[in-house]
């Protein structure tokens, strides 16, 4: 057996070693289904993520954040008016409904940041905002030493490692991890007006507790006690009582997940928008469609010149290879083994144009991340990944699948074929 | 061994067989003759299995051959059957050696004397100076030997042959001959032969005609030892495309009707 399994494997190699660059050709329109495929899946995903983060970081199913109502285009780190009442915020914080509730401040006063690295000192004007530490509970594993102290621990952006990356590069200095970064002293300086009109700055020194990927706005976060501790010692400093500090956004969980969409109501009618996870998902749900169809719509077209084109192919190879066939047949080749024989070669020709589609596909993913906010402004942000999990083994089947499937109807033509019923014609 | 039994096969609107039957016993060598477009490739092809007969069947031992399945078929024909054919009908892209080797490849039992027995096939056929060639580079001859050798190399009881001498000269036809001679007396193997060949005739145990869609035993007198050609042919029924070979009355003809034994 195993001499007839060698034999036949020898022989059937060395014919589609003669044949393979024909059919390799053939079966050219899967390379850019595939391509189009990992393209599209990326492009899918990626999409969905960027939807999905452009709240304050991932909400969990039973949290919600809830916003003062804003005019369209009004973004409301930019104004004083839209912001929650104290009275607003009370009401919110004591809602049944809710097993814990977490605010938004920012500081109304001028704030800046002064850093130091390697002898080079900069001053730059940022927002301050505070946040209850218990917010970062489930989110960061050093929640815990998020509290007022000297030095006030402050939380940037991601994007904060970026910038000073590129601050280094520009100074020549080396570039830092995040790791490294953390732990970096700096301190907040808060300019209030003092009753004799004259300005006086406050500096604070900060300590840089860690970066978080849940900031989606330009500014460092601090414990909220920090800001209503320092606004309560300063709120005289205009000769007049201000509060110096407004709340923005509020978040809350349910302690059901049943009552959501009530408490969504509810909230609503209060003059607030709420964001849930559900709403976010049903609003990605809905541009994910229509992107799905556009793209399955040109998918299917795609796929189906595919497989004509392999059909017609594979018609032909089955014609040019007609004398071999029948004299195959003659000498003792069953019609199932010449159909196995095609529907192997197909398949065989699809792994390989599977393989090479994909990382087509990912390469085309690349250059299109590299140049996406260069042509699309607006998607900025959008960062491409290639899918990885599986889809390499997923492009594979599927051309896999593709390919023996065309060939499949050529390959019981090619078993009809009689030298004998020639002769006798 | 090879029973045919009442045989039609239709083309169109063309009759090619009409209610053929024959009986082929072991160790024989039989010749087909005919006209071309008779249909003796066709006859060949249903002997095969791979051409279905309109009515009728063949049986092999007492099997009738077309209730099989085509994977059953298709086993027999690689192991019991060879095939050889008019313009050889080799695989270009294999050297002569395994175009040899190719219908032992597709027998699941194929043990290591597979290659001793093609060791000896070369031997017997003298083709060991070409094995390792290409079909193209092998003049008609070679290409037949080689053609003779792959379709013998499963041990095969029968062969059937088309006008396997058609494209070769008159010495590569005596030595083609003789090789299936040879064939016969030490393998056993029956060969039915669909030729013109008047060499094959003189030799064959049995000759039959194809006439009408009619196949009708020719009762041929071998020629005794010393006898002279001119006497031999007085009495030879031969029939070349159909036409009689000289102007003497063609006797000793017997028109037997459809395959019955002569009383």
């Amino acid at each position: 057996m195993f001499r007839y399994i060698v034999l036949n494997l020898t022989f059937y190699f060395k014919d589609l070693s003669k044949n393979i660059l024909k059919a390799l050709f053939s079966s050219f329109g899967i390379l850019f289904l595939i391509s189009f495929m990992v393209l599209y899946l990326s492009l899918r995903q990626s999409v969905k993520d960027y939807i999905g983060q452009k709240l304050f970081g991932t909400l969990d199913i039973n949290e919600i954040v809830i916003h003062p109502k804003t005019k369209p285009g009004h973004d409301v780190f930019a104004s004083k008016e839209n912001t929650f009442t104290e009275s607003l915020v009370e009401s919110i914080r004591g809602m049944k409904e809710f097993s814990d509730v977490y605010s938004l401040t920012k500081i109304n006063y001028t704030t800046r940041i002064r850093v130091g690295m390697f002898g080079y000192y900069q001053v730059q004007r940022v927002p301050v905002f505070g946040i209850d530490a218990g917010y970062f509970r489930n989110r960061n594993s050093r929640w815990k030493e998020f509290v007022n102290r000297e030095p006030v621990p402050v939380i940037i952006p991601k994007i904060g490692l970026q910038l000073v990356n590129t601050y280094t590069a520009q100074m020549g200095l080396p570039q830092l991890t995040e790791q490294q970064l953390v732990g970096f002293a700096g301190s907040i300086i808060i300019s209030t007006v003092n009753p004799q009109g004259k300005e006086m700055m406050h500096e604070i020194p900060g300590v840089l507790h860690s970066l978080s990927g849940e900031i989606d706005f330009p500014g460092i976060v601090v414990p909220s006690t920090f800001v209503f501790e320092f606004c309560r010692k300063h709120r005289m400093d205009e000769g007049y009582e201000v509060k110096g500090y407004s709340y923005i956004r509020m978040f809350a969980r349910v302690k059901d997940i049943k009552t959501l969409p009530d408490t969504t109501r509810k909230l609503e009618r209060m003059g607030l928008q709420v964001e849930s996870q559900s709403a976010i998902s049903q609003k990605t749900n809905k541009a994910m469609t229509i992107l799905d169809g556009m793209f399955f719509l040109l998918g299917a077209v795609l796929g189906l010149l595919t497989i004509i084109s392999i059909f017609n192919s594979y018609l032909v190879i089955v014609y040019n290879r007609s004398y071999d066939i029948s004299l195959k047949r003659v000498i003792g080749v069953s019609k199932l083994r010449v159909i196995a024989g095609f529907v192997f070669e197909a398949a065989f020709i699809g792994a390989i144009l599977g393989v090479v589609g994909y990382f087509a596909g990912s390469y085309l993913t690349h250059l299109l991340s590299s140049r996406i906010a260069e042509w699309i402004p607006a998607l900025k942000g959008l960062e491409l990944k290639p899918v990885k999990e599986n889809l390499l083994a997923y492009s594979v089947v599927l051309s896999i699948v593709i390919s023996s499937c065309s060939a499949l109807i050529p390959a019981i033509f090619a078993s009809n074929k009689n030298l004998f019923r020639t002769m006798g014609k | 061994m090879l029973d045919i039994r009442n045989i039609s096969m239709v083309y169109g609107e063309r009759e090619i067989l009409r209610d053929v039957s024959l009986s082929l016993e072991e160790k024989s060598i039989v010749v087909i003759t005919g006209k071309s477009g008779s249909g003796k490739s066709t006859l060949l092809g249903i002997l095969s299995g791979l051409l279905k007969p309109h009515t009728g069947t063949v049986f092999y031992n007492g099997q009738d051959i077309f209730q099989w399945g085509d994977f059953k078929r298709a086993r027999f024909r690689n192991r019991t059957m060879g095939f050889v054919f008019q313009f050889f009908n080799l695989f270009p892209e294999m050297t002569a050696y395994e175009n040899i080797l190719y219908p032992a490849s597709l027998n699941r039992n194929i043990s290591v004397n597979v290659y001793k027995e093609i060791e000896a096939l070369v031997e017997l056929l003298g083709i060991g100076n070409i094995i390792r060639q290409y079909p193209a580079t092998l003049s008609g001859g070679e290409r037949q030997r080689v053609a003779i050798a792959r379709a013998v190399v499963n041990n095969p009881k029968i062969i059937l042959a088309d006008e396997p001498t058609g494209n070769l000269d008159g010495q590569t036809t005596r030595d083609i001959i003789s090789l299936f001679l040879r064939l016969k007396e030490e393998r056993g193997i029956t060969t039915i032969l669909a030729t013109h060949e008047k060499e094959f005739v003189k030799k064959a145990d049995a000759t039959y005609t194809i006439e009408g869609g009619e196949l009708i035993k020719q009762d041929i007198e071998k020629p005794a030892a010393g006898e002279r050609h001119r006497d031999r042919k007085r009495s030879a029924v031969i029939q070349v495309d159909g036409q009689k070979k000289s102007g003497r009355p063609l006797s000793g003809r017997k028109k037997t009707g459809k395959g019955k034994p002569v009383k």
